[in-house]
């Protein structure tokens, strides 16, 4: 049993935070505010703590593997989705259409496709969840760039970093074992960086109380960022990703009540 | 061995003729209460022949079908009557609230035939349980039916995410009482905490609309 706890000690930390990030949110919708991001965020959260649970009690009565589209696949679909309704509302004028942001999503999310399904087989249930990606990247893609919250060079270095995972993970897949593993560390020190980048830009216009109208844009790319990192990783960068996951929903309940506190 | 289709004709035929007599509100509800047993009985279906065409075994079926089967089948007569009636978000309210008791309702009818209705606590279970669990999915997705009304141009992410925040829900249930011991009890209790926490936004739109 304690091998069990040890084993899943960041999803049940994770869940730990998941139901006071939820009581704070519930407190929240009681005041005046929009509720519109409140109630889509309580949804974010209810997803990520059914998931959650659903893990470690499929763990604990079975210890067996998930068949697919189980409701870990269908909840990790709906939170690209709630993430996606949630950055739409926050602008109140709706996104217009743009095709090189649609195409660099499409780059984005396939190159993730294909490799989740390189590495684990399940290619109808990653095609999917790609798809699903694909809609999330192409909205963050348009909001983070109306805002203007990524300077050129640093969409630059996150389209060059991006195709760099992809062919070090290419490349760690056919190469096998010894070449792998360092094609492998190459691609994580990337995913990491882009971790790093985002969630201490955040942070650093929380605490220093700069305006950015593309806060919420940047909190859901770090989440986005990390939940692919975690998707193309093992263990240990697998559960350092998922503790960074867990911190960046703390910082995107900070920012939806900072936008909370400007509109009041 | 029951058959179900006859329970259903017996339980909804006075409420259709009642129908008759009844007007706005009251209608509505008997109306969709109606469609929630039509419903369940029809995922009841789904599932047997997904289980029948041996798509899974029979005792994973209610962890990785049913979930998805009922919720979706749900959502159907939701979103015939958005886009074709497109009824006040009040109306919504009540139409989800009546398909999700009647769906329970039929649900825990065919159960009782089935197992007995001796046990106190088991009926208990079946009632303030897997009852509650049905309206709080119902609940969860026309809470996503208005979000995605006020988000428009994210109405299908807000729509379908929601869905699957229901199906998710679902899914963990039926995981966590699928054997006895404390992971059962975790599970009965869960739809009526819930219960408590949808009361928060609930409150929150009805000041709203």
């Amino acid at each position: 049993m304690s091998g069990f706890f040890l084993y899943n000690l960041n999803n049940i930390v994770q869940i730990a935070v998941l139901l006071y990030l939820s009581y704070r949110n519930l407190r929240n919708l009681q005041q005046k505010g929009p509720w519109v991001p409140a109630v889509l965020f309580m949804f974010i959260l209810v997803t990520l703590l059914a998931t959650g649970f659903y893990w470690v009690t499929h763990e604990l009565m079975t210890g067996t593997s998930l068949y697919a589209f189980s409701a870990m696949d269908i909840g990790e679909i709906g939170i690209f989705l709630l993430l996606s309704a949630l950055l739409g509302a926050s602008f109140k004028e709706p996104l217009s259409r743009d095709l090189p942001a649609l195409a660099a999503a499409l780059f984005f999310a396939a190159g993730n496709a294909l490799l989740w399904g390189a590495w684990n087989g399940h290619w109808a249930q990653d095609i999917a969840s790609g798809l699903f990606l694909w809609v999330l990247v192409y909205t963050l893609i348009r909001g983070l760039k109306r805002t203007g919250s990524l300077s050129r060079p640093v969409w630059s270095a996150f389209g060059i970093g991006s195709a760099g995972i992809f062919a070090l993970q290419t490349a760690a897949f056919m190469t096998g074992s010894t070449f792998g593993k360092i094609f492998d560390f190459a691609s994580e020190v990337i995913w990491f960086a882009g971790i790093v980048y985002l969630m201490l830009r955040v942070i650093r216009i929380l605490r220093q109380d700069l305006p950015d109208e593309g806060l919420i844009g940047l909190a859901c790319a770090a989440s986005t960022w990390i939940v692919c990192t975690m998707y193309m990783s093992s263990n240990p960068y697998y559960i350092i990703a998922d503790l960074c996951n867990t911190i960046t929903f703390v910082l995107l309940l900070l920012v939806l009540e900072r936008k909370w506190g400007e509109t009041v | 061995m029951i058959y179900s289709e006859n329970i259903l004709i017996c339980i909804a035929a006075p409420l259709l003729i009642a129908a008759i007599f009844l007007r706005g509100e009251a209608r509505r509800f008997a109306v969709f209460f109606t469609v929630g047993m039509v419903i369940c009985l029809l995922s009841a279906y789904i599932s047997g022949f997904l289980e029948f065409a041996g798509m899974m075994e029979a005792d994973k079926i209610p962890l990785y079908v049913s979930p998805v089967v009922e919720e979706s089948m749900k959502v159907l007569p939701l979103i015939f009557v958005l886009l074709v009636i497109q009824p006040p978000e009040e109306g919504l309210f009540l139409g989800s609230v009546a398909l999700g008791t009647g769906f329970a309702t039929f649900e825990n009818c065919c159960y009782i035939l089935t197992a007995g209705s001796e046990n106190l606590t088991y009926i208990l279970v079946r009632g303030l349980a897997v009852g509650v669990m049905h309206l709080v999915c119902v609940l969860m997705v026309i809470l996503g039916t208005i979000l995605a009304r006020r988000t428009r141009t994210f109405s299908l992410a807000a729509f379908v995410g929601a869905l699957s925040t229901a199906m998710c829900y679902h899914s963990l249930y039926n995981l966590l009482v699928s054997q006895p011991g404390v992971t059962s009890i975790i599970g009965y209790v869960m739809p009526l905490f819930t219960v408590g926490v949808l009361t928060v936004p609930y409150r929150r739109i009805r000041k709203e609309i």
